[in-house]
């Protein structure tokens, strides 16, 4: 064993591993750009001009964020494929071979999907920065002599800096991370290496030492985010608004304004979803069976016991850190930041390692169960669940523990009667948050559950990998109605919190 | 010579109408003073002034230069008007140096330090340079915000609200410095407040505005001691005016209208000339004085003495005729 594993891994290092580099970094310069460019030019034109639409506008640039990457993946490469109905429309029809132009699997068109899958991240990080310059420091900045434009690019830009970095480093975190799509492209980056590794070449070893690569990524990346972003300088302020338009927009300025952010809502969400809800119509008779009745089943426990799980732990995670001394503080902080850090397919290695060798002591911890599965999910969403509930608990008045405990209840009976029912509602947004992150999740799903869980984004694993996106649209529009209908629930829950 | 001149300026927001034909001259050097509650149109009067709302009606020159009018509309970054405001709005991201530098962004860089230093100089913040906003007290972050209003050497700078977000022992403190830097370089200020004692110790005039107008304009003493009429006494809450024809006649004064500040009344136990009967209705003790509310029939007024008086208790006012003005 040991020599076999030996030799397969000498082969990975010389000849995969530098392509692999390759490809990530391609990947990722061309990511950052796209999400760069996507993202900030829509964030300006909803904070700072009267582009018409605005309101609709605000939020279909964020419904992107509902859509997996790896749907987002398949419905491109099934429009975009040599074979695809567009490409053969072009072709045949029109007699332009654009696939002389468009080769989906390439570096850059596959950074390109990523990116309108990913840019809303950039667009809402940079929008929360521009809004919160604020009214009275763009005045500031033209009673000095800058006018709009001036001063959007001296003082807004590099006033919003810290924050458009933040996003970057998570789009970044995500390109890193995913699986699913890169998958799809057939484009290899270290996710897919370690799942081919493990799972086709059965050596778990290599796909150990490649995850020590994506490891040592991913925490470069966490270490660029806190080194070169310092807390202070995320001003966080409460400014005031902008009453009227930085830039007027004439009408010629509107409708090139409509054109490219109508073009960046069209590309990220319209045409994806038409073409999906197109498949789910043409395939739903042929592909819905008994079977995904089970899939959901499966999906919806996997998911729920994970949240559970998570929003728990990380409740009291919060209630310590807010209520014990100072050294626990700051350790819970960075363990649950990092989480989310760490790609699904390297927790997955690392978890399946580590009960390898402790299984046999632990029954129900042998690889290949749920708890297993549970576990891994846990530490890599832990992080979402406590952001959202610590948020909240965080912003309790301290002075309420100290008025309950005078009044004769101890740590249980404060936490009990006062942190549960001022908590309930944040525990179900964190509830919501986490579950969609799960049923979502697919490496880790992948290469931990037990052998006859299957779930959505399995199947649409399976189903992708032989290019038959018209039946995997059929799991991937449960999928995305989920997203979309969570994303409403934890609006509705925000705004009656407020 | 006026710097700004104001013309019958007239303005509406949301259909409300929250400007209606101000007018009004600062002079320069001088420091001039908007005194307000808060909603009576103080902020939408200096956002109108610098250019970033415009009235429907009036006009606004600076230097005898017209900024806007009818046909005129001048934008904010060429009006040469400097702004600084109740939160300071530094930027929170630049140092003090890079702050105050940040309007005067076609020099060299040589000139931009000479003029950054003589700023901090004038604003007693040398050594600062480097530090950032988050690492100031109110009160410096305040000198920072002056300075780098300052900077570019601006026809006129407006303030808005500067010293209500600073502890109120630091606050009159740093008044007298202001107006110090203010006098020392020759700048043409407007600044506005709801407060009066700060409105009386800095300014040269004020300008007494309520609902969108003026009641008043004048310096300090003739607004306290001289009010137009009976809504100027109601805002400073500084004296009572006496219309009643038989009180009048009883202090043997003519049949108009007279305004009297408190510092001209006394209480006493007995009948005099020139006294009219009232109770006190209120008593609180202020350390070194009692301030009593006196009821005189339906007239409410206010007088701090040493004395002691009862709650209740039967007295009498006395009226120092000479500080009288007839309105």
């Amino acid at each position: 064993m040991p020599t076999e594993d030996q030799s397969s891994w000498q082969f990975i290092f010389q000849s995969v591993v530098p392509d692999l580099f390759q490809n990530t970094l391609k990947l990722f310069i061309f990511t950052i750009l796209n999400t760069f460019l996507l993202g900030t030019t829509s964030a300006f034109f909803i904070s700072f001009t009267d582009i018409p639409l605005k309101k609709y506008f605000q939020y279909l640039l964020l419904t992107g964020l509902s859509i997996p990457l790896y749907v987002f993946a398949f419905i491109y490469v099934g429009m975009f494929e040599f074979s695809g109905p567009f490409m053969s429309f072009f072709r045949e029809t029109l007699g332009i071979n654009l696939h002389q132009y468009i080769n989906i699997k390439d570096s850059y068109w596959v950074s390109l999907v990523i990116s309108f899958g990913l840019f809303p991240y950039v667009y809402i990080f940079t929008k929360n920065a521009f809004d919160n310059v604020g009214e009275q420091m763009i005045f500031a900045s033209r009673s000095l002599g800058y006018s709009p434009m001036k001063t959007f690019l001296k003082l807004i830009l590099p006033y919003s800096k810290p924050w458009i970095f933040s996003s970057l480093i998570l789009v970044c975190m995500e390109t890193l991370a995913d699986f699913g799509a890169v998958s799809v492209f057939n484009y290899d980056t270290f996710t897919t290496a370690i799942y081919t590794s493990w799972m086709a070449l059965f050596s778990l070893s290599s796909a150990a030492r490649l995850s020590l690569f994506l490891v040592v990524m991913a925490l470069l990346l966490f270490f660029i985010d806190s080194k070169f972003n310092k807390k202070g300088t995320h001003h966080q302020r409460s400014a005031k608004k902008l009453k009227s338009p930085l830039f007027k927009l004439t009408t010629t300025q509107k409708v090139l304004a409509l054109f490219i952010v109508g073009g960046i809502t069209f590309f990220s969400f319209f045409l994806p979803i038409t073409q999906l809800a197109f498949w789910f119509l043409e395939g739903f008779k042929e592909e819905w069976g008994e079977h995904y009745y089970s899939l959901i089943f499966s999906t919806f426990k996997i998911g729920l016991i994970a949240s559970l799980a998570i929003v728990i732990l990380a409740f009291l995670m919060s209630y310590l850190k807010n209520y014990l001394p100072n050294k626990f503080n700051n350790r819970v902080n960075l363990l649950s930041l990092l989480g989310y850090a760490l790609p699904g397919s390297i927790i997955a290695v690392a978890v399946f390692l580590y009960f390898r060798f402790f299984g046999d002591h632990l029954p129900i911890f042998q690889t290949g169960t749920l708890a297993v599965l549970i576990l891994g999910l846990l530490i890599r969403f832990l992080s979402v669940g406590f952001r959202s509930l610590d948020n909240h608990i965080g912003a309790i008045n301290p002075n309420l523990e100290k008025a309950s405990k005078s009044l004769g209840h101890g740590f249980l009976g404060t936490l009990k009667r006062i942190f549960l029912p001022l908590s309930s509602k944040a525990a179900l947004i964190g509830i919501v948050l986490v579950f969609i992150e799960v049923i979502k999740e697919m490496p880790m799903t992948l290469m931990l559950r037990p052998q006859m869980e299957n779930t959505l984004a399995i199947k649409i694993f399976e189903l992708t990998s032989e290019g038959e996106w018209e039946r995997a649209s059929i799991s991937s529009v449960f999928l995305v109605c989920l997203g979309l209908i969570s994303v409403y629930v934890v609006n509705k829950l925000s705004v009656e919190k407020n | 010579m006026n710097v700004l001149e104001l013309e019958s300026i007239f303005q509406k927001y949301e259909d409300k109408e929250v400007l209606s034909d101000l007018t009004f001259q600062v002079e320069k050097g001088e420091l001039f003073c908007i005194l307000g509650k808060s909603g009576c149109g103080k902020s939408t009067l200096l956002h109108s002034i610098a250019g970033f709302t415009n009235p429907y009606q009036g006009s606004i020159s600076i230097n005898g230069k017209t900024v806007f009018d009818k046909r005129t509309n001048i934008a904010p970054e060429k009006r040469n008007i400097g702004l600084v405001f109740q939160d300071f709005s530094l930027f929170p991201h630049l140092s003090v140096k890079e702050n105050i530098e940040y309007g005067l962004d076609t020099k060299s860089s040589a000139d931009k330090t000479k003029r950054s230093c003589e700023l901090l100089e004038l604003v007693g913040l040398q050594g600062f340079e480097s530090k950032f906003p988050n690492e100031l007290s109110g009160g410096e972050q305040q000198r920072v915000a002056i300075a780098r209003a300052l900077a570019p050497s601006p026809e006129l700078i407006l303030l808005d609200e500067p010293f209500s977000n600073l502890d109120p022992d630091k606050r009159i403190h740093l008044r007298a410095e202001i107006k110090e830097i203010f006098k020392k370089a020759g700048i043409t200020s407007i600044f506005i407040t709801h407060d009066q004692h700060e409105a009386f110790e800095l300014a040269d005039r004020i300008g007494l505005i309520s609902a969108g107008k003026f009641l008043q304009i004048g310096t300090p003493e003739e607004i306290f001691n001289s009010p137009v009429n009976q809504h100027v006494v109601s805002f400073l809450d500084n004296g009572i005016i006496i219309e009643d024809a038989k009180k009048l006649s009883e202090l043997q004064l003519m049949n108009t209208p007279h305004f009297f500040p408190y510092h001209s009344l006394s209480l006493t136990h007995d009948k005099a000339e020139n006294t009219l009967q009232g109770k006190i209705s209120r008593k609180v003790f202020q350390g070194d004085h009692h301030q009593y509310s006196v009821m005189i029939d339906t007239l409410d007024l206010h007088i701090n003495t040493a004395k002691q008086f009862d709650l209740n208790q039967s007295i009498f006012v006395k009226f120092d005729l000479e500080k009288a003005k007839k309105i």
